[in-house]
């Protein structure tokens, strides 16, 4: 076993249950609240719009989710998994966040694709095209769900996220190429949706508001999200050192029973990586 | 229903079901660690702090002297010498 999969793992298993932080929940009642106001300004208050109708309205939730999925939760598990990498600065702290990101990014991915879709039947008159953006954003998914997958695979602690963070990094080389995709290449899909490249903005009055609001509503409900599901990998990893520890001392006990034990010391026991207790 | 009812309807949704079963795991997660620390100790007490030498140095008769043993550890070894087919 190598030196830094026999330390603690968590950094916190002998520690008492900590208890979840207050500014999460308050994130979260926040998330929710401006989410009714998105909801409610989207489907009731804005205007229709002069060409799109109602239809206008699928935009004050579609552009912010995929801004989450793209910018936010790729920049943040791009960051830690860098952070990871760079010896300096390695924890498992890093490597939980970002596997934390990749999981709720996937499934605002998910949702940008869905929701993108559903869009794009009655103003486009197909439920999907191989266009460059919708095609990288698909690619985004599944480069997502391979690094769940790889997350998934019984290794040693530090190997596995050594690996996943390297996966990272391949998923946010997506991240460039579905931003300017549509700038590079002819495409379906629109040009900027709220700002043109000059910055300037292409949609006013209460519709601009909406959008804000929306934006920040699935900013909180992404921190909300992820601070829970980083909670979730602290207290796998925790059970995992536990687990550890109690098949060490039933293996020594079996050992003072007579039980010829060989290796203890230079491998140690299987330690449980992320399946269910 | 209309596209627009059924995006918003997909999205949140998804979005609402996500968070439950993330708090659920996480519920169940920090069940699975109480019952990991309470077992634990029990476990632990009686193994010796140093577990790199080898089994063949131990000494499999005596009690450990690294650790103190709980209660617990101390009645299982007090039913293992009254017991009919305890070993000696």
């Amino acid at each position: 076993m190598s030196s830094i999969s026999r330390m603690n793992s968590s950094g916190t298993a002998s520690a008492p249950l900590a208890s979840r932080p207050r500014w999460l929940s308050v994130v979260g009642i926040l998330g929710v609240v401006c989410m009714g106001f998105t909801v409610w300004l989207g489907l009731w208050i804005t205007p229709p719009d002069a060409v799109q109708g109602n239809l206008a309205r699928l935009l004050y939730i579609h552009p912010p989710i995929a801004t989450v999925a793209l910018y936010w939760a790729g920049g943040v598990a791009l960051a830690c998994s860098l952070l990871y990498l760079w010896p300096r600065t390695r924890s498992f702290f890093w490597d939980r966040l970002a596997a934390a990101s990749v999981e709720v990014g996937a499934v605002f991915s998910a949702l940008t694709c869905i929701t993108g879709s559903i869009w794009g039947r009655p103003a486009w008159g197909v439920w999907w095209a191989w266009d460059a953006r919708l095609t990288s954003t698909a690619l985004l998914f599944l480069l997502e769900l391979g690094y769940l997958a790889l997350r998934r695979v019984p290794a040693d602690p530090a190997i596995r996220a050594r690996r996943c963070a390297v996966a990272a990094l391949l998923i946010a080389l997506d991240v460039p190429i579905v931003h300017f995709s549509v700038d590079w290449w002819q495409t379906l899909h629109q040009t900027g949706t709220v700002l043109d490249p000059g910055f300037h903005l292409h949609v006013h009055g209460s519709m601009a508001w909406t959008f804000l609001l929306g934006f920040i509503a699935f900013s909180l409900v992404f921190v909300w999200l992820l601070g829970v599901r980083y909670r979730i990998e602290v207290l796998q990893d925790q059970v995992g050192d536990q687990d550890m520890e109690v098949s060490l001392a039933e293996r020594w006990n079996e050992g003072s029973d007579g039980t010829e034990l060989v290796g203890v010391g230079s491998s140690g026991p299987h330690v449980p990586e992320g399946g269910a207790p | 229903m209309s596209y627009v009812d059924a995006g918003y309807s997909i999205a949140l949704g998804v979005l609402f079901l996500y968070a439950v079963a993330l708090v659920l795991r996480r519920r169940r997660w920090e069940r699975a660690l109480r019952v990991a620390e309470q077992t634990e100790p029990m476990h632990t007490q009686t193994v010796p702090t140093n577990v790199e030498h080898t089994y063949a140095e131990h000494d499999t008769h005596a009690e450990p002297t690294h650790a103190e043993p709980t209660h617990a550890a101390h009645a299982e070894h007090a039913e293992e010498q009254t017991a009919p087919g305890a070993r000696s």
